[in-house]
């Protein structure tokens, strides 16, 4: 049986209910990186299929002269650069997938963060927010489920970047002990203003993925700053 | 009738760049600008007759920018370009002031002969209202 399918034969009207806004949540989170990755990959066959027509364009004259053979070659190489960027982007994509259909093996906590980030990076360009990690190599493989984590991880960002704008910084941290590994989402701003009614997401379902990881979520007063705790042991 | 000036509003230089040789190729008097905070002041600069605008700008929503040109009081034509192709993307490009709306990857006659219908018909527009404003009030 799929994850999907079981959470709505779990408890009473409630507790489905929830579950419901769970799955919702979810299949909405997944839908917003597919689209960015969409979006990013048509944006570079774009480029691709004008350097290519401008190259037809150029060969249709006839005979080429050394500016038409200088716009050529500058046509062929951005051709390149973007094939090179799609085949990224589809490598990052491919990881995310794969994070999904093996949910139950252990998850490296900064690969998975890491990911997240490199599929966001068109989302958060767009609102001229930039992104700093700082990794500490210490954190290794935990058992949870990526895409939980994905999503806890953008939730804590979305809700940062409703209040940042351009050349504001979101800072993603991971640090470890014996027995955790703490993940830090901070906003930094030059003029951080608040945000009425939290997340994008509800805060219930939420909080039942953070509690199905083992994991505790919490806020600093006062500072734009949410740190995830994983207990190593789940 | 001779062919219009095309400004391109694009913050994929490549693409921008590109696209805007090719209508240079084609006969028009094309230009590109890649940065947002740059368009309203190229358009009162340059004059153009259509402009190309990409909605998703980076530090600003296109949609904004699209009101913001036909709010300048300018009554050249736009034609909005995106990635996404959503009923509602259309019906709010339309009701902004759009005269089209095309998807990415573009095709290039498609875009042409998009460029020709919208400034002809712009054209015959100031034609029989030469008092018109760019809201469409007399």
């Amino acid at each position: 049986m799929t994850e999907n399918a079981g959470i709505f034969l779990t408890g009473g009207p409630m507790e489905a209910n929830n579950d419901r806004l769970l799955c919702a949540a979810k299949v909405s989170f997944v839908g917003m990186i597919l689209e960015s990755f969409s979006h990013e990959l048509k944006n570079h066959l774009s480029v691709i299929r004008e350097s290519n027509g401008l190259m037809h364009d150029i060969m249709g004259v006839g005979k080429m002269d050394k500016e038409h053979v200088g716009q050529c070659r500058e046509a062929m190489r951005s051709v390149d650069r973007q094939i090179d960027k799609s085949v990224s982007l589809i490598s990052f994509f491919d990881d995310f997938s794969r994070g999904m259909k093996f949910a139950g093996e252990p998850c490296g906590i900064n690969e998975a963060i890491d990911i997240l980030l490199l599929l966001l990076h068109r989302r958060m360009s767009q609102r001229k927010v930039t992104i700093e990690k700082s990794f500490s190599n210490k954190v290794r493989t935990i058992p949870c489920n990526p895409i939980d984590l994905q999503f806890v991880v953008f939730c804590c960002i979305e809700e940062f970047m409703r209040m940042l704008g351009q050349g504001d910084s979101i800072i993603v941290k991971t640090m470890s002990s014996e027995e955790e590994v703490t993940i830090t989402i901070m906003a930094k701003s030059h003029s951080t203003r608040p945000v009425e009614g939290g997340g994008i997401f509800p805060t219930l379902p939420l909080q039942r993925i953070v509690e199905d990881m083992g994991a505790t979520l919490s806020r600093h007063p006062g500072h734009p700053e949410i740190e995830l705790r994983i207990r190593r042991q789940t | 009738m001779p062919k219009p000036k095309v400004l391109i509003i694009d913050d994929e230089q490549e693409f921008a760049s590109t696209l805007s040789k090719r209508l240079v190729f084609r006969g028009f008097d094309s230009l590109a600008v890649f940065h947002a905070e740059h368009a309203l002041s190229s358009i009162a600069e340059e004059h153009p007759e259509v402009v190309l605008l990409d909605l998703g700008l980076e530090g600003v929503s296109g949609m904004d920018m699209l009101r913001a040109i036909r709010a300048s009081g300018t009554d050249c034509v736009v034609i909005v370009l995106t990635g996404v192709a959503d009923d509602h993307v259309f019906r709010e490009a339309g009701e902004a002031g759009a005269a089209d709306v095309l998807i990415k990857p573009i095709d290039i006659d498609l875009l042409v002969e998009c460029i020709n219908r919208a400034h002809s018909e712009n054209d015959r527009k100031r034609w029989h209202f030469p008092n018109r404003r760019a809201d469409g009030s007399q």
